[in-house]
């Protein structure tokens, strides 16, 4: 049991740094919003200009609402504590985490669970209302079951997210001006999870490409489900998809770790 | 106010000295060189794709056709270059010299005070691929649409450009010198920051109203549309005046709202 104490701890402590900051995160997904109201513009604009009524598989209700939800939910899942654990590479912070008797894994999974828990507080306020918003105007269909399967999409997308990043947060091993790659990193999930445009409309080998990789299970399916536009059996498989990609993402953070730390050399500190 | 020359070449000098520190900075650390290379290179492809998503639709939005976007987009993209080139570091780091008493230093310079905050760094990883890509971008449009490469059309839109550098600038120093009462830069910047996600794309997929607030109220708009309008012909006679008008009338909003805010400077550090 003792054992457990220092985790929830970490849990608690990150929890209470989120809500400090809750303001910025909200803050944070209103800056976010501008590219979202870019995005609902110019469909609306495309819808307006083409004769077609269903535009790339999407009808306007469903695009726009995909424009949303896309915004909001790779907002919630996004990572950023790359640059944190560079730091601690760079500068030595390592060092102490392999002194005391906590793991920097599940120090950093328990603080990034941490601050998600605040942060999907906000979120899920927030989905209500955009929810009761799209309800009124287009007379969406909304299952309860749907939203069981969106919210534990939503937690497989955090942890694949989450190891997407601690994995290549070892680049910082080898590289030590390794903030550009992150950032790029960065950029470049969030057009692969389809956070800017859903993944199929830019045709079938694209598509099949994106299902072989982990990245559209972080943003793309997860909406896809609130859409409706999924079979029961494909979201079934869907989830377990995800949980694979999850256990393949352990391994690689795992081994990315292990070489990385036989370079560590504990500078500074 | 009266500038004398011999103040505006010792000002231009001192730029090209900046320039020429911040490139030997640029090669004492290569690796913070590629990093930013690496970085804008991704940034590129995700404007990129707006590019192929309208072709790919392959039909007229808003009454602009695929090759006009993509003169739009490669408008866009130089103008990024521009901004991160010259002025984004700098803007950046303002608020840091309010807080860390930086700015007391600069003040002691022979120089304009608003000179050093603005054009003391200059950033090249990030402007090289932005204007590979804006210029080719530029031309391959340019080509298809048919327009007659002549004289007056590079000139004029080179001209627009400049305009548009100038209203850049402006319009995205005011809200930084808010940080004289802020002290801290916080959300406000932020949100003003993310408004030029929308030169993403053009003008007319915006309804009117948002139109005219970004053209005339917070030119943000002007930024990127300008130029492009130019090209594409659609410039009416009010636009075409409001080029020449928009960057006199910022630059002096910023420059009166500087005086403003130095005089209420009390250094907050040491």
């Amino acid at each position: 049991m003792k054992a457990l104490q220092k985790y929830k701890r970490t849990y608690i402590l990150a929890l209470q740094n989120a809500m400090e900051y809750r303001t910025d995160f909200l803050m944070g997904i209103i800056s976010g919003g501008f590219i979202i109201l870019v995005q609902c513009f110019l469909w609306t604009a495309v819808f307006r200009s083409s004769p077609q009524e269903i535009i790339n598989g999407y009808t306007y209700s469903q695009i726009i609402i995909y424009s949303v939800l896309s915004g909001v939910v790779s907002k919630l899942v996004s990572a950023g504590f790359e640059g944190e654990i560079a730091n601690d590479i760079k500068t030595g912070g390592l060092s102490k985490f392999i002194a005391q008797p906590i793991h920097y894994f599940s120090y950093r999974i328990c603080s990034f669970f941490g601050e998600k828990t605040v942060q999907t507080g906000v979120v899920l306020v927030l989905f209500v209302v955009l929810m009761t918003v799209f309800i009124q105007i287009w007379g969406f269909p909304l299952r309860v079951g749907q939203i069981v399967m969106f919210l534990v999409s939503i937690l497989f997308g955090m942890l694949i997210n989450f190891l997407l990043f601690y994995s290549i947060s070892a680049l910082a091993f080898i590289i030590t001006e390794v903030w550009g790659v992150y950032i790029a990193f960065n950029q470049g999930v969030y057009l692969l999870s389809g956070a800017i445009f859903p993944l199929n409309i830019f045709g079938d080998t694209f598509a099949t490409i994106s299902s072989y990789l982990p990245f559209q299970y972080v943003v793309f399916f997860p909406v896809k489900i609130i859409l409706g536009s999924l079979a029961v059996h494909e979201i079934v498989s869907g989830l377990l998809l995800q949980a694979v990609w999850v256990t393949v993402l352990l391994v690689i953070s795992k081994l990315a770790w292990d070489s990385g730390m036989k370079k560590y050399v504990a500078v500074g500190g | 106010m009266s500038i004398r020359l011999s103040e505006i070449r010792k000002h231009v000098r001192m730029f090209f000295i900046f320039a020429k520190n911040s490139l030997v900075g640029y090669m004492e650390y290569k690796a913070n060189f590629y990093s930013g290379l690496i970085m804008e290179t991704v940034f590129l492809f995700s404007k990129l794709i707006y590019v192929i998503f309208v072709f790919q639709l392959g039909i007229e939005i808003n009454g602009i056709s695929p090759d006009q976007m993509m003169i739009f987009t490669g408008t866009y993209t130089i103008m990024i270059a521009i901004y991160t080139g010259l002025f984004m570091d700098n803007f950046y780091r303002f608020s840091g010299h309010i807080r860390n008493g930086t700015l007391d230093l600069y003040m002691t310079k022979p120089l304009s005070l608003q000179f050093m905050i603005s054009f003391r760094n200059v950033n090249y990883a990030f402007p090289i691929p932005n204007l590979i890509a804006g210029i080719t971008m530029i031309v391959v449009a340019w080509r298809r649409l048919g327009i007659e490469p002549s004289f007056i059309h590079v000139a004029g839109y080179i001209g627009v450009i400049l305009s548009s550098t100038i209203v850049t600038y402006s319009v995205l120093l005011l809200p930084q010198i808010l940080a004289f009462w802020t002290v801290k830069s916080g959300s406000i910047f932020d949100i003003i920051d993310k408004c030029w996600d929308f030169n993403n794309m053009p003008m007319y997929i915006y309804p009117k109203w948002l139109q005219r607030i970004g053209l005339y109220v917070v030119p943000i708009l002007f930024i990127t549309n300008m130029p492009s309008v130019y090209l594409i012909d659609r410039l009416d006679f009010f636009l075409g005046i409001w080029i020449f008008v928009a960057p006199v009338i910022s630059l002096l909003v910023v420059r009166l709202f500087w005086k403003l805010a130095v005089r209420h400077y009390e250094s907050a550090s040491s």
